[in-house]
């Protein structure tokens, strides 16, 4: 039995705003995946925990708040932590320059707004598959 | 910190078993475990505040100190076979709570409103040493029913304004519960909804040890929960006494043992060359034809 890929889809931080979110949320599930959606103003530790507790591939964030540089280093931090090694992407308003720094950090992709869905589709395949 | 280091492996475990492939140890292991689990099914319509009402109950466990585990499963879907999972949303309070293992659950091909894998989840979590294991059905329809097969007690959630009293008198999903909440309690509708039930209730003559009961709720506000809460416990009490609970229990591994039949006969289909499919279709048609054919023969004779 072929296991479909699972995606946590979270939104960490304090913006309310998840239309993004939603949108990817159901591009991945006409894909084929089944994503798991965390809801609003989640911290790192609920976003860590519930990805831990639901077996996904895959970490997607959807950050508008600014704050993703802290977000994103501390849920990065906990993953090694856990000992979760899981590729981790972000979308959302990320500014050009902070977008080398996410990657240093570990991120492994940054979609800005716009990045048509197929994309992000493909790049989760491709990281899943490996 | 704890809990987490448990929940990686209860996480793997799960893991195998959606990709077909169930711990070999997991029936022994649960053996030891399982008299002490009670398993809580949560069923009704799309809508009608089953995730937010699990999640109050949670925290009401939780509070007690019990080990829950909530496997919360939503539809996959039928063209692209994936699944938009959201009932974790309804259950954030606790959602740091050492004692907490929440899942969530595409019912991939499955359409009692459960998953095929859900008897080994289960197990799993017993395995794991979850006390109250809390199941959230799909949003069910009149004849969505698998959860009969599974839980020990059974929460049947509605809500006011579905329906006029013909449709409570209708077979299938109003039979299974052992528990009826009406949710929405604060909603128009409420007091006839309330004497339809209770009518339907005082009409019934059964020698089962436990009478059905009824409990209002407000999930959103917290209401009626502790009610609830207390229900289920009176539920459980009285089936470990009269020993009904163990024949629930017969009765859940004969359904398990058929559930890993089937899929093992699913398994198999799969593996048959499509290419053999064409042929297959002919021979069928020709079959077919030989039956109506006799049938009309056998049908001219009288």
């Amino acid at each position: 039995m072929d296991r479909r890929i699972r995606v946590l889809v979270g939104k960490p931080g304090l913006d309310g705003h998840d239309r993004g979110a939603k949108v990817i949320a159901r591009s991945l599930r006409d894909a084929g995946m089944e994503v798991i959606y965390t809801g609003l103003r989640q911290t790192p530790e609920m976003i860590v925990r519930a990805a831990l507790q639901e077996g996904v591939d895959v970490i997607g964030l959807s950050i508008l708040s600014g704050a993703h540089l802290r977000l994103c280093e501390r849920i990065i931090g906990l993953l090694r932590e856990h000992q979760q090694d899981l590729p981790v992407f972000v979308g959302g308003i990320i500014p050009q320059e902070d977008i080398k720094l996410l990657k240093e950090m570990g991120i492994i992709e940054v979609f800005g707004p716009g990045t048509p869905t197929i994309q992000v589709i493909d790049k989760i395949r491709e990281v899943v598959a490996v | 910190m704890k809990g987490w280091e448990e929940d990686r492996a209860l996480a793997k475990a799960l893991n195998e078993i959606e990709k077909g492939d169930p711990p070999l140890w997991l029936p022994e292991e649960r053996r030891s475990n399982a008299s002490d689990s009670w398993v809580i099914g949560v069923t009704g319509s799309p809508g009608v505040g089953k995730s937010t009402l699990v999640g109050g109950l949670v925290d009401l466990l939780l509070s007690e100190e019990h080990e829950v585990g909530v496997l919360a499963v939503d539809p996959t879907s039928p063209f692209s076979h994936g699944a938009f999972l959201g009932d974790r949303i309804r259950m954030q309070q606790n959602s740091l709570h050492p004692n907490l293992f929440i899942r969530s659950v595409g019912s991939h091909d499955c359409v009692g409103g459960l998953s095929e894998s859900i008897f080994d989840m289960v197990c799993a979590m017993e395995a794991y040493q979850k006390k109250y294991i809390i199941i959230e059905t799909v949003g069910a329809g009149q004849s969505d029913l698998d959860i009969m097969y599974i839980a020990d007690c059974i929460l049947l959630v509605l809500s006011p304004g579905s329906g006029d009293e013909v449709q409570i008198y209708k077979a299938g999903i109003m039979e299974i519960a052992d528990i009826y909440a009406i949710n929405k309690s604060d909603l128009p509708g409420i007091e006839k909804m309330v004497r339809d039930i209770q009518e339907l209730l005082m009409a019934e003559h059964s020698n089962e040890p436990w009478k059905r009961k009824l409990i209002c709720t407000q999930a959103l506000r917290k209401k009626g929960i502790q009610d609830l809460w207390a229900s289920i416990q009176d539920h459980q009490r009285i089936m470990r006494q009269s020993e009904k609970a163990n024949r629930k229990r017969e009765l859940r591994d004969r359904k398990h043992l058929e559930a890993i039949l089937q899929q093992k006969i699913k398994q198999r289909l799969e593996q048959v060359p499509k290419d053999l499919y064409p042929s297959f279709h002919e021979h069928m048609a020709t079959c077919m034809d030989t039956w109506y054919a006799k049938i009309s023969r056998e049908g001219e004779k009288v």
